[in-house]
């Protein structure tokens, strides 16, 4: 099953992670990573490689998730990975991963699955005009 | 043209992404750090985790003096940024004619460092670097993101 590694400045990733077990329930191989006010990069680097790390030995696929792409989550986790075949997605949202974790159990193919997940994830973000909602006829 | 020359001790990171490049319109980002152009894999990740319509590179102080030539010339919006002050200090030993104005945006506590502002503390050497600029007559402001309240070193020099 594919392993999910969340990466986020601040508490958000544990937040996002709380969101979504409160829909899909309790989640395996589902790890979140915040990066807080003061650390270190390289530090904050060597503990996303250490994950990655237990990915690879196990030889399980599994994929990094973050907030922001070119902020020190991303970039956290691009320095952490770049000697492993896997992906990073950046701009985490909630649709994404619930998109993820209740695909993962039964996907074959996981570039699949990746790519599947980002376009709905997209898609998921919408404008929503209350006047044109509540408003049709009128 | 140099829009802005910053200090900040994460270098290229989501505060710089998505404040500093929309308020100074900027195209170009020169990182000098010798520790990033020194480590492949850092290098790599600071130069291609922008957005595609603009471009970073990283370079050692040596490596970076042409380049900053360079971009004082042409018209590409280009931030100049380091993690210290020292940096500018050894960078103004070789190029004349750099902006006498230094942002100091946020620096971390480290072992050893005294705070100028919450978001910005030093240590002695870097405070060293900022008095020797200032007597200069290089202004050093404190300041994170533009909308924010510019502190002078002026108003902080005491602590140091």
């Amino acid at each position: 099953m594919l392993g999910i590694v969340v990466c986020t400045h601040s508490n958000f990733a544990a937040g996002i992670h709380d969101a979504l077990t409160m829909i899909a329930g309790p989640q395996d191989d589902f790890e979140v990573m915040g990066f807080q006010t003061g650390e270190d990069m390289l530090e904050y680097s060597e503990r996303l490689k250490a994950i990655a790390q237990r990915f690879e030995d196990r030889k399980q696929p599994y994929v990094f998730v973050v907030d922001l792409f070119g902020a020190t989550p991303f970039n956290a986790s691009a320095a952490a990975l770049s000697a492993f075949d896997t992906t990073v997605i950046s701009g985490v949202n909630l649709p994404l991963l619930l998109e993820l974790v209740l695909q993962r159990e039964h996907a074959q193919d996981i570039p699949a699955l990746l790519e599947t997940a980002v376009q709905s994830a997209k898609d998921s973000i919408q404008l929503v005009k209350m006047r044109e909602m509540f408003n049709t006829k009128g | 043209m140099l829009t802005l020359a910053r200090c900040d001790d994460r270098l290229i990171h989501g505060q710089c992404m998505t404040v500093i490049i929309k308020e100074y319109d900027i195209q170009h980002i020169l990182v000098v750090d010798d520790f990033t152009a020194g480590n492949p894999i850092l290098k790599t990740v600071f130069q291609t985790a922008v957005p595609s319509n603009m471009t970073a590179n990283v370079y050692s102080v040596k490596e970076a003096i042409e380049p900053i030539k360079t971009a004082m010339k042409d018209q590409v919006k280009t931030l100049l940024l380091m993690k210290n002050p020292i940096v500018y200090e050894e960078l103004r030993r070789h190029i004349e004619d750099l902006p006498m104005e230094l942002n100091i945006g946020p620096m971390s506590n480290r072992k050893g460092t005294v705070a100028a502002t919450p978001q910005a503390q030093l240590l002695p050497d870097e405070a060293e670097a900022i008095k020797h600029l200032t007597a200069d007559g290089v202004r050093v402001f404190f300041r994170q993101i533009p909308s924010q309240k510019a502190v002078e070193w002026d108003e902080v020099k005491d602590r140091f």
